[in-house]
């Protein structure tokens, strides 16, 4: 057991319950609010891929997200509701299989750079890209925060559910 | 950055989540329910509290559930309403802490080997080395301290703090 497996196995567990969240859902469905002030599920899937973009910079391999992207789901943001501008939710799960393949597929190579200093040329604010100190560290901190997010899916789910047997 | 430095981040940030999400309710809010088929705060409490148990265990260390606690609130159990018998949000929070203090102050010695073999008499074992049992279970629970968030929103909104 080493570093980026236990990297590996947060991120596997991350990606099927996102999987498990999102599937059979529309755009419209992304958009249901809970009481109080929870962030819909379109918000919550937009931050996510906003933040694992931000490992990939560091990591130094092909990221997906533009900038006019990243800033409607950054720490921060504001809500997202029916009529703000958001990104369409089929986008949304396309960028979490593909971070998420990214991510992974970058781990399981086994890779030797796990100490390297995080990037100091980012061109836009990507999550939190070029803010720690090395590529370890980032992981080490938003793979749990990655994993918080993932959780508050689960109660959007079942809104959405409620939401498809009224109709 | 260490493998132990790596499981304190992330227990530390779980522990955070979970303290900021009762302070304030009272244990009638915490059986609060939202909308389909969701777990109540009381549950995802005592949820967590089993499993971290079962690391507990793993390393060695005594645990704070019953057997009872753990088949009112381990995999598969019956959701907690407000007539249903459940643990006081007070004793579950205690366990937190408690299995917190234990579990963190074993991760900041040095040395720890966490290739050795998991137990194989455990609640719940998810890996063959203590440190994949490790990883497996820390992620379980960040998940469910996410569910957390939503429910404190709940609370807030009974009380008529919420913006909703």
């Amino acid at each position: 057991m080493n570093r980026t497996e236990v990297f590996a196995i947060i991120f596997k567990r991350n990606q099927g319950a996102i999987m498990n969240a999102v599937e059979g859902l529309s755009h419209a469905e992304g958009l249901l609010q809970l009481p109080g002030d929870s962030n819909c599920m379109n918000w919550v899937l937009g931050h996510i891929a906003t933040y694992r973009d931000g490992m990939l910079a560091d990591i130094g391999i092909e990221e997906y997200m533009s900038e006019e992207e990243t800033s409607l789901y950054g720490s921060g943001s504001s809500p997202i509701t029916n009529d703000s501008p958001c990104v369409e939710f089929s986008r949304l799960v396309e960028l979490q299989k593909l971070t998420f393949d990214g991510l992974y597929g970058w781990l399981k190579s086994d890779p030797k750079d796990l100490n390297k200093e995080t990037r100091s040329d980012m061109p836009f604010k990507k999550g939190y890209g070029g803010y720690w100190g090395s590529v370890v560290e980032h992981l080490a901190q938003m793979t749990g925060h990655e994993s918080v997010h993932v959780g508050e899916l689960s109660a959007l789910h079942e809104l959405a559910k409620v939401s498809m047997a009224d109709k | 950055m260490e493998l132990s430095q790596i499981f304190s981040l992330i227990f530390a940030r779980n522990q955070s989540g979970i303290e900021a999400s009762y302070d304030g309710f009272e244990h009638a809010d915490s059986v609060l329910q939202l909308p389909g088929r969701s777990n109540c705060m009381n549950w995802v409490l005592g949820h967590i509290a089993v499993y971290r148990d079962a690391m507990l265990a793993a390393i060695g260390q005594n645990t704070y559930m019953s057997s009872g606690d753990s088949i009112m609130y381990g995999y598969g159990s019956q959701p907690i309403y407000e007539d249903s018998s459940c643990l006081d949000v007070g004793r579950l929070i205690k366990v937190l802490d408690g299995g917190y203090g234990v579990l963190n102050e074993w991760l900041e010695h040095n040395h720890l080997d966490f290739t050795m073999i998991t137990p194989g008499e455990l609640y719940v074992r998810k890996g063959d080395t203590i440190g994949e049992h490790l990883a497996h279970l820390l992620a379980h629970e960040a998940i469910h301290v996410g569910e957390l968030n939503a429910l404190r929103e709940l609370a807030l909104v009974r009380l008529g703090k919420g913006w909703k």
